[in-house]
């Protein structure tokens, strides 16, 4: 592998992306996806502050603080427990409850509704599971298309193969941060202009945290993508076999548990089992769920590799 | 053919490839001289285009080599810039301007960006479509598209070019224009030239080795000189018809096997060369033997002598 090629085919891959028909599909599929999450999560909380800002607007020594606390104060408490329980373990079928599963779910509820801009987070939290499906469409072609078009033979003589995957893999990555950075921006931008109860400091702080860990679970279903797209042929069966996969698996593992509970593991073949961790509040738990996430990339972009070295081209 | 791996550009080594248990490629094994222009010919579905798949290293073998300029072809991308090819049926991207294309090519060669800009702009003048350099393809004609595959075959200084039907879909001037460009690359830079071609009339024009395919098998491979050894023949057309004193005269040189009637005043000599004699003192004799017993020439010509060994050699079939 040549760093040189890697570099230079990363850069042509992400300049040239978003030019052809499936990149900007990918860039309005997502900057779409990302602006209505958040407008439909703005939304309720711009009404709220509209009606404390009527009522302060009576007292107009309204401290700033005070205001947030109001919010606050009748917003966390709204969407605290819907934020629990979907933070929470699945638990088996007819168990008793489990305190200690509870306990843990509300301190992590807490952490995002409270410690952490609260609002920013159930844009993360709703973003992070949608965003895997973005990443099947602006990575399903990473490899197929060119194969079938058999425009990759130009660089077959003059550059390796691996320099060529790992290139790609690399442009995609960077299409993908750069477009996760413009959707981050435009929502910080957004929520500190037009809601004034975050301090600059604390949303652009979480919103980078939050874009960092988005990027790092997204590593895993770009590996997936690219093992399909190196073993297929045509750019239609990648797109179709990547998100029947990166989709399928959750929805395969909720509908199995309820015939075998065990089967529920299913969901952690891909991130989408740990993947909430990487916004949890003990360090140890963002670590193993970013060690789970790189050990999987490790493995699907392995398989890809394998595959898209050794096939015919 | 007795050239060694060290005279050779590319040296292929019982190369057998196997498509879902079909056999595309048999066990083949020839060599290409540095320097040559070399025809690769066979009807359809002999193995042409798997053959130079084969040699870019596109596709894996099932068994046997490929070296090229002495590399192994499994390490063919450190060549970088050194062989080229013009694949067939290979796109080029809808997306981006052509200068762009083809500078990144070069780029990926190692050149830097003035180098390879003044290239790509040096190949597009020798091809004819310099004016779209800045256009997309979509902006190219189905001839035009194959001018920039050859453009960017032709990029940089190649060592040795792979060019599968290079000018097929061509008008006739500018597959002159491409011929013209492939035998300077040969007489200037002593480029090595690999051509497969449907027109055996343009292989035998331009190429001074051949290697004939016939469903997955060499059938032969060798310099056209020895290839057309037994199939040569010259075309006499004469003023007036030949008399039998005069046929006498030219059957009676040493060289020529018999005569065959192509008109009334057209007239086919089949050589049968011994191994002493070459074509050029037979072709001398023979226009020496016809201006003696009194014939006027009005034209004398090579036959189509590849044309009629490789249908003897793969049964009739076209290439």
């Amino acid at each position: 592998m040549d760093t040189r090629q890697v570099s230079l085919i990363a850069r042509y891959s992400a300049r040239y992306s978003v030019r052809g028909g499936i990149g900007l599909v990918f860039l309005l599929l997502s900057l779409t996806f990302g602006l209505l999450v958040a407008q439909f999560t703005l939304q309720p909380l711009e009404m709220i502050v509209q009606q404390v800002q009527a009522q302060s607007s009576k007292n107009a020594d309204t401290d700033p603080d005070e205001l947030t606390r109001e919010v606050l104060a009748r917003l966390v408490p709204e969407v605290r427990p819907a934020v629990a329980w979907f933070l929470m373990k699945p638990q088996k079928a007819g168990a008793p409850p489990d305190r200690e599963a509870d306990d843990e779910s509300n301190r992590w509820a807490d952490y995002l509704l409270s410690d952490r801009p609260a609002m920013l987070s159930a844009i993360l939290l709703i973003l992070l599971f949608g965003w895997p499906l973005c990443a099947a469409f602006g990575a399903f072609d990473l490899y197929a298309g060119d194969i079938a078009s058999r425009q990759l033979r130009y660089q077959l003589l003059r550059a390796d193969r691996a320099s060529i995957f790992f290139g790609r893999l690399l442009g995609t990555m960077t299409t993908f941060a750069i477009v996760l950075l413009i959707l981050g921006v435009t929502v910080t931008l957004y929520m500190g202009i037009k809601l004034p109860i975050y301090s600059w400091g604390a949303l652009c702080g979480w919103a980078a945290y939050g874009i960092c860990a988005l990027l790092v679970s997204t590593l895993p279903y770009v590996a997936v993508c690219a093992w399909i797209s190196s073993a297929m042929s045509s750019s239609l069966a990648s797109l179709t076999i990547s998100s029947a996969i990166i989709g399928g698996v959750p929805l395969m593992a909720m509908l199995a548990r309820t015939a075998w509970e065990p089967a529920g593991m299913l969901n952690y073949a891909l991130p989408w089992g740990f993947q909430t961790r990487l916004f949890h509040p003990d360090a140890s738990q963002v670590a193993a769920a970013v060690g789970g996430c790189l050990i999987q990339t490790a493995l699907f972009l392995w398989l890809g590799f394998k595959k898209f070295t050794t096939r015919d081209l | 053919m007795t050239t060694t791996h060290t005279d050779s550009a590319l040296a292929i080594d019982r190369l057998t490839k196997r498509f879902d248990g079909n056999v595309a490629l048999d066990a083949v094994s020839f060599t290409v001289p540095r320097g040559s222009i070399f025809g690769l010919l066979g009807p359809n579905g002999a193995g042409k285009t798997t053959m130079f798949s084969l040699i870019a290293g596109f596709l894996s073998a099932d068994a046997g080599d490929v070296r090229v300029l002495d590399t192994d072809v499994a390490h063919i991308s450190q060549l970088r810039g050194r062989m080229t090819i013009l694949p067939q049926d290979a796109s080029f991207q809808r997306n981006v301007p052509i200068l762009e294309q083809l500078m990144f090519f070069r780029l990926l060669d190692g050149q830097d960006r003035a180098t390879a800009e003044r290239e790509v702009d040096e190949a597009l003048e020798k091809v004819g479509i310099a004016e779209y350099r800045n256009r997309g393809i979509h902006a190219l004609s189905h001839g035009m598209l194959k001018r920039m595959g050859i453009a960017q075959a032709f990029l940089g200084s190649p060592e040795v070019i792979l060019l599968d039907e290079p000018t097929s879909g061509l008008d006739p001037q500018n597959a002159k224009q491409i011929r013209d460009l492939i035998r300077g690359l040969q007489q200037e830079k002593h480029v090595t030239t690999v051509i497969s071609s449907h027109n055996l009339a343009e292989i035998q024009e331009l190429c001074d080795h051949v290697a004939i395919l016939d469903k997955g098998r060499l059938i032969v491979a060798g310099s056209v000189e020895e290839v057309t050894r037994s199939g040569r023949m010259i075309e006499l057309e004469s003023r007036t018809p030949l008399t039998d004193a005069q046929r006498a005269a030219v059957v009676a040189v040493p060289g020529v096997g018999r005569i065959v009637d192509r008109g009334q005043k057209r007239y086919r000599f089949e050589l049968a060369l011994a191994a002493d004699q070459s074509f050029d003192a037979v072709s001398v004799a023979i226009l020496r033997a016809a201006l003696d017993a009194g014939v006027v020439p009005v034209a004398l010509t090579e036959g189509d002598s590849l044309e009629e060994t490789f249908l003897r050699l793969t049964g009739g079939a076209s290439a």
